[in-house]
């Protein structure tokens, strides 16, 4: 197999704040080919947005990427002069943020900040730069474009703001896509057109998707593997059929058990119960353990490793075997 | 089902709003994005609606709308048998719509009836035949005296009983005030409560309402994650003990775990305070979990409106079809036929004509761009616009 296109290797991002130092990404590693997707999926606060923007070298001030490393087409990136990053940042590797807030300054119009992108990187003149602009808005579904495409910010619903900064971010035919939970505010048509989209773009281009959400219908739809996160650490990581089909993790089984299906009709929903554990106090041992209905005195104070447990397919817990034979029974109860 | 013996706590009547659109130096009005463009519909008492559609057909802006957050640009809202429109309104703009809704309408229907009392009978509405009675017996002045008089304890009584639940549980608590402060605000406008001690009290029981410790009572919103925030979002909007809430994609930004809880909450909530919900959201699957109805929005109109399990079973608009369509199933190995729909977006500030749908319906006939279609009953309250509603399977 040819070598991964990004290859993040036992990521450390940590924050330094008033009450002292917020370990958010704990050794993260995961790798991802050309041509292919990658999910990440977990709880808010586990991590993955810090994952990725450590990736694009976009941490806050009080951020920085303590140890580890992120090697793009085998050259490490987290170390690179900012000057050298600014060429590989939007047009090598390019993101669409959870918030479009962040990525659309409110003060100039849609189109603007698109042309200036297209620009800047491609080496086209304003003109052409707002013909593709315009094309780029009307291809993530963006009604009469022409006209939105002087528009404010604050004049587009969320959904629509949500497209036109996917519209940004393609601009430039990135080599490795970053998509932070792109698709969350959107209605599910949209969200398939973009789904249908990105997939498209992926094969045109070869691009490289790297999928945060935590929409698990997302990913059963749009991935190829998927890396679980909890509390700034990778849980569970494999390929998405034995993910689904056989969790190794209490978390990642947790959720599956806890979203609303549509051919089944439940009185209430399962939930896990509490929230995550404050990450300028994770616990010692397993970041999962306060809320883990396996857990025992010894996941409180050790931390279980990676391990795999069928090839290509890891989990880091040290009840692997009770989980599976609770999965199982209740597989059984659902026939 | 037979809807007749609930009560209809909001009924929603051809309401519009339009927002301008300018441009130029001169900031002129050039045109209107008609966001929401004459829908109608009920809310019973008790029930969860859920409503979902296109992002930007209208949705948010219809809940803001019924909650007088924004004002309509027409139509008629009633709350409990009260039309609250004209509360709103600037005075010579409430007597205008008390006689074009009311008075006019009223005599022309008792030049053709003849009779009061026939005119009250065929009145379709409660509202209506309440405020008939009132005209036949105490005459326009006597309407106007019902409807605006005490108005302003009539527009407390109705921001107290119309909450809303926001989306976004980081923007919508303010970040300086303790959650005590954010929580107590309502509860001293409408003085609900006596004194700050009451007050404390009142709180802290919500707050362990809502499943959050007690405790938690002077600490700041940046100090909670985000399903706790929408908790207290929550607590803040139950502390007013409201009718009806509408809880704007309130669970769309939380973990899927958490979500869970929060569904689960407010369902709790809901049987022991028996509170209305329109529930906003673009999660199909949450919105058949707790909704008992779900109306579809296309372009500013409500294009199919059911029981849930009809709606899901058997969506007869072609466009209800695609959306179920469009769900992503939690499973890898589940291959469905997807629809795509084909096309823009037409943009609401120039609608298609006929059906709004007809750019980008799969079926579309002659009649589709020409004609629109109304919003019939097929039976059962199952409504849908559309001229071959149930003859696009997908
Ligand atoms: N203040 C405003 N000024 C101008 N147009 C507006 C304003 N607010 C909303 N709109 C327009 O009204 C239409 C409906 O917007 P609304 O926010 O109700 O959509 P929505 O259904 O809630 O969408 P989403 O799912 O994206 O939240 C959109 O075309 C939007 O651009
Ligand atoms: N600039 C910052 N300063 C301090 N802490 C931060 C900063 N940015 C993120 N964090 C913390 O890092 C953790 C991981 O955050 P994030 O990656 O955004 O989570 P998510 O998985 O939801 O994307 C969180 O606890 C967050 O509060
Ligand atoms: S290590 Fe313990 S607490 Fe962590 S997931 Fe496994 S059983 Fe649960
Ligand atoms: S009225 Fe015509 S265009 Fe509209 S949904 Fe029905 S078939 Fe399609
Ligand atoms: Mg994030
Ligand atoms: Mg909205």
């Amino acid at each position: 197999m040819k070598d991964p296109i990004l290859k993040v290797n036992n990521l450390h991002t940590y924050f330094n704040t008033e009450d002292g130092e917020v370990r958010a990404v704990r050794g993260v590693s995961f790798e991802v080919h050309e041509g292919e997707t990658l999910a990440i999926v977990g709880e808010s606060g586990s991590g993955k947005s810090v994952t990725s923007l450590s990736i694009m070298r976009l941490l806050d001030e009080n951020g920085r990427i303590a140890e580890g490393e992120i090697l793009y087409k085998g050259r490490d990136i987290s170390k690179i002069p900012e000057d050298d990053m600014r060429h590989i940042r939007g047009k090598e590797i390019a993101m669409i943020f959870q918030e479009p807030m962040t990525a659309l300054n409110p003060v100039f119009t849609v189109g603007d900040q698109i042309i200036e992108m297209i620009m800047l990187h491609m080496g086209m003149d304003a003109k052409a730069a707002r013909q593709r602009a315009i094309e780029l808005l009307r291809k993530v579904g963006i009604p009469e474009p022409e006209k939105r495409v002087d528009q404010y910010p604050h004049e587009l619903s969320g959904g629509m703001r949500q497209r036109a900064m996917i519209a940004m971010a393609l601009s430039c035919n990135p080599k490795v896509l970053i998509a932070d939970e792109p698709t969350t505010a959107l209605d599910v048509t949209i969200q398939a057109q973009i789904l249908e989209l990105m997939k498209e773009l992926q094969k045109e281009y070869g691009m490289a998707i790297i999928f945060i959400t935590h929409d698990l219908g997302v990913v059963a739809e749009m991935s190829d593997k998927a890396a679980v996160m909890y509390a700034g650490k990778v849980v569970e990581y494999g390929d998405i059929v034995s993910i689904f089909k056989r969790p190794k993790n209490p978390y990642t089984w947790g959720l599956m058990q806890s979203i609303p299906k549509l051919n089944e009709e439940v009185e209430r929903l399962m939930s896990i119960p509490g929230t995550v554990p404050n990450p300028r106090k994770f616990p010692k041992g397993c970041g999962f353990s306060n809320r883990c209905f396996l857990a025992k005195e010894k996941c409180k104070d050790e931390m279980p490793e990676l391990i795999e447990v069928e090839p290509g397919h890891y989990s880091r817990c040290f009840y692997i075997d009770e989980l599976v034979k609770e999965v199982e029974k209740s597989r059984v109860g659902e026939k | 089902m037979s809807q007749d013996n609930k009560k209809v706590l909001l009924q929603v009547d051809n309401l519009k709003k339009y927002f301008p659109v300018r441009a130029g130096v001169f900031k002129r009005v050039v045109a209107h994005v008609k966001a929401v463009d004459d829908i109608s519909f009920k809310v019973y008492e008790g029930e969860t609606i859920g409503l979902v559609g296109e992002s930007g057909c209208g949705k948010s802006t219809t809940g803001m709308t019924i909650l007088r957050l924004l004002n309509p640009t027409d139509g008629r809202i009633v709350v409990d048998g009260l039309d609250t429109t004209p509360l709103f309104l600037p005075k010579t703009r409430a007597n205008k719509y008390i006689h074009e809704i009311y008075i006019s309408r009223f005599n022309e229907l008792k030049n053709k009836y003849k009779s009061e009392d026939e005119v009250i009978k065929n009145l379709k509405d409660d509202v209506d035949k309440k405020y008939a009675k009132i005209y036949f017996e105490k005459g326009s002045h006597g309407l106007h005296h019902e409807m605006l008089s005490n108005i302003n304890e009539k527009r407390k009584w109705f921001r107290r009983n119309m909450q809303i639940i926001f989306q976004d549980p980081y923007s919508s608590l303010n970040p300086r005030l303790r959650i005590r402060s954010i929580i107590a605000e309502g509860l001293f406008t409408h003085g609900l409560v006596k004194s700050g001690a009451e007050a404390t009290e009142k709180i802290k029981d919500l707050l362990e309402k809502v499943g959050l410790s007690s405790e938690y009572i002077y600490r700041f919103p940046h100090e909670f994650s985000g399903g706790q925030r929408q908790r207290i979002g929550i607590a803040r909007a139950l502390a007013l003990n409201p009718k009806l809430i509408v809880a704007d994609e309130a669970v769309s930004a939380l973990d899927v775990s958490i979500q869970s809880q929060v569904i689960n909450l407010l369902e709790d909530l809901q049987k022991e305070f028996k509170l209305t919900y329109v529930f906003i959201a673009h999660d199909l699957a949450v919105v058949k979990h707790i909704s008992d109805r779900v109306a579809v929005m296309y372009l500013g109109k409500i294009v199919e409106l059911a029981d849930k399990k009809a709606l899901f079973d058997n969506p007869l608009h072609p466009y209800t079809v695609a959306l179920m369509s469009a769900i992503p199933i939690p499973d890898p190995e589940y291959k469905k036929k997807r629809i795509i729909l084909q096309g823009d977006v037409p943009s609401p500030i120039n609608p298609p004509s006929g059906c709004r749908f007809h750019t980008r319906c799969p079926i579309a006939k002659d009649i589709c761009s020409k004609k629109e279609p109304p919003l019939v009953d097929m039976g059962d309250g199952h409504m849908v616009a559309c001229h071959f509603a149930g003859q696009f399977k997908g």
